[in-house]
This record gives structure tokens, C-alpha cells and sequence, in this order.
């Protein structure tokens, strides 16, 4: 298949590049890279682009196949990607969304400044790691029979609330409440309910976390002020998915789709990105199957929210022990949505692979608190680098569909990072800063922060770009690794 | 033999065997070292046994669902399945007995097996081979 050069990209402004939609033959729409030069190069030395270009031939597709700053290669769509298809007949794909169903970000603010824990790192550590399940295989507190775990799939977060994990206040700082409607139980299979049944409350492996750090800096006070962050002030983030149930939800329907695809007349240029049309009803099993998972995952981040709230009590004290919810985020999932397309509002199948909503002020399905700064939209770093805090804006709603980055993105494969990062040392090293992480040595040399981008320019990109601006800055103090 | 490729993000391998059989059982070896690396080198006896059948379209996607299909069965049963018997093995049916051995916890999660840049095909050595790109 033909690569992309850089010859052949079209500057629109300073951070958004096309590729046009002449590039090749099959593409419906124009494909645009958001990013600036020195990120465009990077980007340029993987297959992400020709991904990009694949994606621009969904059917359906409206104004652009988009990518982040963040990019990088994935299957099927690069990780950091949005495509946005016509609803109810454009097609929806399993692939513009992964493996990892909601698999998303949250954030917590505690009433402690790193001044008041300096002392009890190596204490919150061990207990923070006592008390949520990491890795493969370590199941959760909670075994589901068949008719909680029905309840769960339909309920979301709604159900750990209703169980004692949460509180109302959580409810309504998480993207959609935590819960979407338009589920069936039915659609997920007997496997995937059967691996998810012990794995809520558990963070899983790869690049997953729960990160304690504090905030080191404030771009913008009214809207900090808003979001509850101070300066010193110390946060929780958690950084999972729907685990297995969600893995086996996208591996059934991808298979489904392949097969089903060629009942509708529809090629693609790669099978990772089988997709059938929204409203068929192959569409509507895996829309309904896709939201019960991502309803699971929020309730997972939940239940972890619960874990670390005791770990802070154990430490801490009850009195304080508030970890209360800034947002939680989506960063893998399909979304329908009005959006300005042409001149016109348009509902739309809003797929976002590795990417963060960042709805502006005054849309939408934003709590009563952030109507008028726009949602959090929550950018974690790798375990050694700043996280940042930043906001949505309505130039988000014109470029990208009402989307943002989801992270540093990766720039070094796996393989590669455990040939240049001794574990080890960089542990020790970290230690040195203040920095304290515990997790496998594989995992810490795979997730090392010289195997991500450098945050500071995505997030440069993303802010000068006018679709998200800085709120707060975060520095990482403890990090669990899943 | 075995070569893991060079991926940004996920894993990916290149494999390949003088008949389907050995491709299968190559990429399982595979499969079963990236969740424990090694795990199956000092085995001594199975704790368990399970059949599977399948069938698909093609080569390319009977081979990512077999390994999709041991997969989900390896974390629902907490087991690595090192090794399989093929009653059956045809470019677009098989029939195999799976064993395994129980684990607590694996090293790596694989959340899924792609269909990406797969392609099970003949080389000129008249071997075959395909690339698969495992989901980390």
C-alpha cells in the first residue's frame, strides 16, 4: 500500500495538516493531522497515517478521518483517532473503538497538599497497591451472578452507587453519568459476562494505573477554582478499562462484522476495521453490546475510586479521606452526537479510539457545575513526566468533533523500551526525584517515559490548536502500575 | 520460528511453519510466551483439557479466531494452554483438545488478537507464514 510522505500533505494552519482526499481512490473524505511540525515527523515514522487514510473510507464518513497529536500506530484506526459517520445508516466499526471498551481516565482531588503525605508515600504505596487488584489474572472483590452482573451492564456506575461504592455527587461528574441507555444485556455474550464476572474493582495490565500526584502549577484560577484544584494540592487518577468483558465484546463483533460486512455491498481496506451499517442489525446488537461495556468500565473505575477512598482512610484518616470526583473521562468509545457539519446540524456516530471528548462551555451533557468552563478533559503523562488538566472549548466542536488528546502517545514500541530502560535503575532513579513506582520490571521498562511522546507538545497542540486550553499541571508522586 | 516485529504500541510477530499445523501450534507457543514468558518451558503434567471447534471464511481468519477463541478460554479458566492436538485442521475448519496448566496470574494481558496485517499465506520456501498483531 502506498505510503504517505510529507510531500504530499497539505498545510491547512499552523497545527492541522490534510491529507487529500485525491490520495487514493476509495478515500470518502479528506484525512487531517493535528499537529505541529516537530510532532508531524515523528508521526510520519510509523504507519499511522496510511491507518488514518483506511479509516477516511468508512462509509458514511463526514468532513474528515482526524488524528491527534498523540498518534500512533494501532490495527484497524491509529490510536488517537476520530471519525465521525452519519447516523442511523453510516457505518459504526468495533475497530474505531477496541479492544478496551471506555477504557478512560479519572480524576480526584483530595484535601491534602503534598506537604501533608511527603511522610507517607511508602505507607499510601503499599496500600494503595493492597487494595486494588493489578495485573492479569488477579480477580476483584466482587463475583457477579448472571442477574447483578445484567444490572451492572445496564446500570453503570449507577450500580456501585447503589451498592455503597460512590455517591450521587460521583454520578454526575462522570461523562454521561456514568451510564449509557441504550444497552441490551442480551447483546453480550455468556463469555464475556463469564471473564468479567470477578474483574471489577481491578485495573488490569499494559499501560494502566493509579497515579497519586499534586498540583504544581495553574494555567487558568477561575476555571481551577471551578474544577476544585488548588496549587499543592494532591490527586488520585485511575486509568482503566472494561477488562476482559469488553476485550470479548469488540473480538465477537469484530468477527460478526467481517462476515456481515459483505451482506451490504461493503469493502475495506484493512479487516480490522469490519463495520456494517449503524441501523442494521448487526449495527444495533454491537451499539448495544459496546454500551453495556462501557457501562461496566465505568462502574470498574468506580469500584477502584471506592479502593483507593479506604487506602486514604487507612492513611489518612476518615477525616481525611474525601477523594471527591473532578470527571471522568471516555477515551475509547462510540458517541452519538449533534455536531456543526457543512453549515448544518447533523446527528452523527462519533467513534473515538484514543481520543478524550472536550466538549466546550454551554453543551450538552455536561454537569450543572461545568456549563459555563466546558468539561475537564483529562491528559495523563507517562509515570515519570506532568499530567495536565486542561478544558474543552467550542473550537473542539468545529475541528474535531468536540475532541481531544488522550495522552503523550507512544513513540517506542515495547520491544524497543526494554532493550534501552533498565527497570531497575529507572525505578531507582525515579525514587530519586520522588517519584515512587510499583509494578512489574517488564511493565515499568515497557511504560518508561522515554517510550511516550513529549507531553508538553502534544499539549502545546492541542491549546494553540484553540480545542482545549490549560487548567492545571500535575507532577506524579506515586505511581501503580498495572 | 518465531520474530517479534517491530509495532509502536502492541505486539506483533512473524511466524511461520512447513505445514498449517505447525504455523497453528507456533503461534500459540507464541501467544502462550506473551502472557508468561517462559511459562511453558518447565511444565511437567496438564490440569486441564478442553475441545474446541471452529470454522471461518479463510486460513487468515480460522487462525486469528483459534487464538482469539484459547485466548478468552486461557482467562476464563486461569490456565496457559500449551499445548493441542488437532483432530482436525483444514484451511477453514479445525477441531483441536486443548491442555493447560493453571495459573494466578499471567505476566502480560493481551486484550485481543487482531485481524491487522494478518494474512496466512505460502512463502517461496513453500512454507507458511503470516504476521499477527496481538492488543496490549
Amino acid at each position: 500500500m502506498k505510503k504517505v510522505e510529507k510531500s504530499e500533505l497539505r498545510k491547512i494552519e499552523d497545527y492541522l495538516w490534510e491529507i487529500p482526499k485525491s490520495f487514493r481512490h476509495n478515500m470518502h473524505v479528506p484525512a487531517w493531522i493535528l499537529a505541529n511540525e516537530i510532532l508531524l515527523d515523528d508521526i510520519m515514522e510509523d504507519r499511522s497515517l496510511n491507518q488514518l487514510v483506511n479509516v477516511a473510507c468508512l462509509p458514511g464518513i463526514k468532513k474528515a478521518s482526524l488524528v491527534m497529536p498523540d498518534v500512533h500506530e494501532g490495527y484497524g484506526f491509529p490510536i488517537g483517532g476520530v471519525a465521525a459517520t452519519s447516523h442511523p445508516n453510516g457505518a459504526i466499526s468495533p475497530g474505531g473503538i477496541g479492544y478496551d471498551i471506555n477504557c478512560g481516565v479519572r480524576l480526584l482531588v483530595s484535601e491534602l497538599q503534598i506537604e501533608d503525605i511527603k511522610d507517607q508515600l511508602e505507607n499510601l504505596v503499599n496500600e494503595l497497591n493492597e487494595e486494588i487488584p493489578t495485573g492479569l489474572g488477579k480477580g476483584g472483590k466482587i463475583r457477579l451472578t448472571q442477574e447483578e452482573m445484567n444490572n451492572v451492564l445496564v446500570k453503570g456506575a449507577e450500580w456501585a452507587v447503589e451498592h455503597g461504592y460512590g455517591t450521587q455527587e460521583d454520578l454526575e461528574h462522570i461523562e454521561s453519568n456514568g451510564k449509557l441507555a441504550d444497552v441490551s444485556p442480551e447483546a453480550v455474550s455468556a463469555m464475556a459476562k463469564n471473564r468479567g464476572c470477578d474483574q471489577l474493582g481491578t485495573i488490569g495490565s499494559g499501560n494502566h494505573f493509579v497515579e497519586v500526584s499534586y498540583v504544581t502549577e495553574l494555567f487558568d484560577d477561575s476555571i481551577a477554582n471551578t474544577y476544585g484544584l488548588k496549587k499543592g494540592q494532591i490527586t488520585v487518577m485511575i486509568h482503566t478499562g472494561s477488562r476482559g468483558l469488553g476485550h470479548q465484546v469488540a473480538t465477537d463483533y469484530i468477527r460478526l462484522m467481517m462476515t456481515a460486512m459483505t451482506k451490504y455491498g461493503i469493502k475495506m481496506p484493512d479487516r480490522e476495521l469490519a463495520c456494517v451499517p449503524f441501523n442494521s442489525p448487526e449495527g444495533q446488537d454491537y451499539f448495544k453490546a459496546m454500551c453495556a461495556a462501557a457501562n461496566y468500565a465505568w462502574c470498574n473505575r468506580q469500584l477502584i475510586t471506592w479502593e483507593a477512598r479506604n487506602a486514604w482512610a487507612t492513611i489518612f484518616g476518615r477525616e481525611n479521606s474525601s477523594l471527591k470526583l473532578v470527571y471522568d473521562v471516555a477515551h475509547n468509545i462510540a458517541k452519538i452526537e449533534t455536531h456543526s457539519i457543512d453549515n448544518e446540524l447533523q446527528k452523527v456516530i462519533v467513534h473515538r479510539k484514543g481520543a478524550t471528548r472536550a466538549f466546550g462551555p454551554g453543551f450538552d451533557e455536561l454537569p450543572q457545575n461545568y456549563t459555563e468552563t466546558g468539561q475537564p478533559v483529562i491528559i495523563p503523562g507517562s509515570m515519570g513526566t506532568f499530567s495536565y488538566v486542561l478544558a474543552g472549548t467550542s473550537k473542539s466542536h468545529e475541528l474535531t468533533f468536540g475532541s481531544c488528546c488522550h495522552g503523550a502517545g507512544r513513540n517506542l514500541s515495547r520491544t524497543a523500551a526494554k532493550k534501552v530502560v533498565n527497570a531497575p535503575i529507572l525505578k531507582k532513579e525515579l525514587q530519586e526525584i520522588g517519584i515512587l513506582v510499583e509494578g512489574s520490571y517488564r511493565g515499568i521498562a515497557e511504560e518508561a517515559p522515554i517510550a511516550y511522546k513529549d507531553i508538553e507538545l502534544v499539549v502545546d497542540t492541542v491549546t494553540a490548536s484553540g480545542i482545549a486550553k490549560k487548567v492545571a499541571k500535575l507532577r506524579p508522586v506515586v505511581v501503580i502500575k498495572g | 520460528m518465531n520474530h517479534f516485529v517491530k509495532h509502536t504500541a502492541d505486539v506483533e510477530i512473524e511466524v511461520s511453519g512447513c505445514t498449517l499445523q505447525e504455523l497453528f501450534t507456533k503461534s500459540l507457543d507464541a501467544m502462550c510466551d506473551i502472557l508468561k514468558e517462559g511459562g511453558c518451558k518447565t511444565i511437567t503434567h496438564f490440569d486441564c483439557s478442553i475441545r474446541v471447534a471452529i470454522s471461518a471464511n479463510d486460513c487468515t481468519s480460522l487462525l486469528i479466531d483459534f487464538l482469539s477463541e484459547v485466548l478468552s478460554l486461557s482467562n476464563i479458566q486461569k490456565s496457559l494452554f500449551c499445548n493441542v492436538y488437532f483432530s482436525e485442521l483444514t484451511e477453514n475448519k479445525l477441531e483441536a483438545q486443548l491442555f493447560g496448566i493453571w495459573f494466578d496470574h499471567f505476566d502480560r494481558e493481551i486484550k485481543g488478537v487482531t485481524y491487522h496485517e494478518a494474512r496466512v499465506k505460502k512463502n517461496d520456501e513453500n512454507n507458511w507464514e503470516t504476521h499477527i498483531i496481538f492488543d496490549i
